[in-house]
């Protein structure tokens, strides 16, 4: 395995550039090559930019000789997902219908990303409107797992997450609505962020379902994820759910001891059923925390057994999003699990809609005063390792489960909940497929879970495993 | 009262109801779909949400 153990971070990438080792414009070249050696077999993009990216990266350099530093993202090559509206470059939602739509102004964080120095390398492949977990894409095919092409790399950001994990760039954005950044980040073994509700502006980004989307970081650090939140997070006026909250220096703290903070393990509903090598390494990453001097608790998660319940009923706001195409002669361009599930939304009754948001306000309530007890939770981020492509049910710890459940049954209630979650590398199974352990805190305290996670991984090192055929 | 199951027929008019026109073939798969939900809308009908509480509203603001 020590060979496979390469490839530098954001941050260490963005140190380099900075002190004139290492030009953009080289580190965007490598990222291309490593592109053309990795994504014939991965499929991880629908777009690629290069003559943009590298015309950018040597604007980039010049910049920099001259004085003129826009920040820790100067001339660092990354990509974005297909649903965030790109100036000028198609933006596919991953859908035929949306599949010669070219956008005339960025999204919000399209903006701060750029302002902040970042390249777009290119856009990522998704499961289609984001509505499913596996990139599983009739149109634009399927995303591969770069530690096992047999394998899924999860979804929607699956694009996403293969891409980070196979050295195709330093970071990327995705969106989560049910896991949609955490499952790629831990099926594909790097870092993923879903921050607050309200803390990063979805303005431009194609919408699922509005209460419960969220746009966050893949990356291979959480010190690389705290970087690319910096440049994202902030007031938009033109996202209606956007805080005005100031957003807090993420890197000020990040190496902050973490000895004093109480962590709950939650039993129900995270770790039953689960895959007893998934369970063996989000314990052994627990005992890592417990070793760095966190107090662990065991708790109760409040409510564990009405928040699935919930995400199928409010989901149905996608209905309300599509209702116009599924109504005109474009309904025949959805693929047929997605217009399924879109008309299931469509006659979900308005009063159990709004039930359930009541519920959801309530459980809500209940998970804030857990975390009078406690600063953060730990748990595995998923019940499994990556599915193989087409498993549509897979045998978890002797329970037979259908893959979306499964896949979702640990994230879905953060979107609820509206919490931040991150998930970070925590081990392998003895297939060789990444495992992660996911930490979640209280709203607005992105702070402290990417502390949290930083401190993991100056102790551990499956953050910097590579997948076999890995370029950098 | 318990909530009736919703026939072939009954998915066809609701979503007839909202402007949809669907195939025989993806009716049927709604239909299934519909089924799967309906365990999700029962644990709803278990609960007492209160008489009187304004029902809240997630406020991203509040810590």
């Amino acid at each position: 395995m020590e060979e496979e153990r390469a490839g530098l971070s954001l941050a260490e990438l963005s140190r380099r550039i900075h002190s004139g080792e290492v030009a953009s414009s080289h580190a965007t070249e490598e990222v291309f090559e490593t592109i053309a050696h990795e994504d014939g077999k991965l499929n991880s993009f629908v777009t690629l930019l290069r003559d943009q990216a590298l015309q950018a990266s040597e604007a980039a350099d010049q910049m920099l000789r001259a004085g003129q530093d826009l920040g820790l993202l100067h001339g660092v090559p990354i990509n974005v997902k297909d649903i965030f509206a790109t100036k000028g470059i198609r933006t596919t939602a991953g859908s035929k219908i949306l599949g010669e739509w070219v956008p005339d102004e960025d999204a919000t964080v399209i903006t701060r990303l750029l302002r902040a120095g970042a390249l777009l390398v290119g856009k990522t492949n998704m499961h289609e409107f984001a509505f499913g977990v596996t990139t599983e894409n009739p149109f634009y095919g399927v995303t591969r797992n770069p530690w096992d092409p047999e394998r899924v790399p999860g979804g929607s950001s699956g694009g996403s997450g293969a891409s980070v994990a196979a050295g195709m760039g330093y970071a990327t954005l995705g969106t989560d609505t049910g896991g949609s950044i955490r499952i790629p980040a831990a099926l594909c073994g790097i870092v993923g962020l879903k921050p607050t509700y309200g803390r990063v502006s979805r303005h431009g980004v194609v919408p699922l379902s509005w209460s419960l989307d969220h746009v966050g970081p893949l990356t291979r650090t959480a010190e690389d994820a705290a970087i690319v939140l910096q440049a994202i997070a902030g007031h938009d006026t033109k996202d209606p759910a956007s805080s005005r909250r100031p957003v807090d220096d993420y890197l000020a703290t990040i190496n902050d001891p973490i000895d004093r903070l109480t962590i709950g393990v939650p039993a129900e509903p995270f770790w039953d059923p689960i895959q007893p090598e998934v369970a063996s390494a989000a314990r052994a990453g627990i005992d890592v925390l417990k070793g760095l001097g966190v107090t662990v608790v065991e708790v109760e998660f409040p409510s564990a057994d009405q928040l699935p319940s919930l995400q199928p009923i409010i989901l149905s706001e996608a209905a309300a999003y599509h209702h116009h195409w599924l109504q005109r002669p474009e309904a025949a361009d959805y693929s047929p699990q997605l217009k399924t599930g879109l008309m299931q939304g469509a006659i979900i009754p308005a009063v159990d809609y709004v039930n359930a948001q009541r519920l959801r306000g309530d459980l809500r309530s209940e998970a804030r005063d857990l975390f009078w007890r406690i600063d953060a939770l730990a748990m595995p981020t998923l019940p499994i390792v990556a599915p193989k492509i087409g498993e549509s049910s897979l045998d978890v710890g002797g329970t037979e489960l259908e893959t979306t459940r499964a896949l979702t049954r640990n994230m879905s209630p953060f979107n609820l909940l509206g919490f931040p979650a991150l998930t970070v590398p925590c081990g392998f199974d003895s297939q060789k497929l990444p495992v992660g352990l996911q930490i979640a805190g209280r709203p607005f305290e992105e702070d402290l879970i990417l502390r949290i996670g930083h401190a993991y991984q100056q102790v551990t090192d499956w953050h910097k495993w590579r997948p076999p055929g890995d370029a950098t | 009262m318990a909530r009736e199951p919703l026939t072939l027929d009954d998915v066809r008019r609701q979503l007839a109801l909202v402007g949809i026109e669907a195939d025989a073939a993806t009716l049927e798969a709604v239909h299934r779909r519909v089924g799967f939900a309906r365990t999700a809308l029962e644990t709803l009908d278990k609960l007492d949400l209160g008489m009187s509480d304004p029902a809240p509203i997630y406020r991203p603001d509040e810590k």
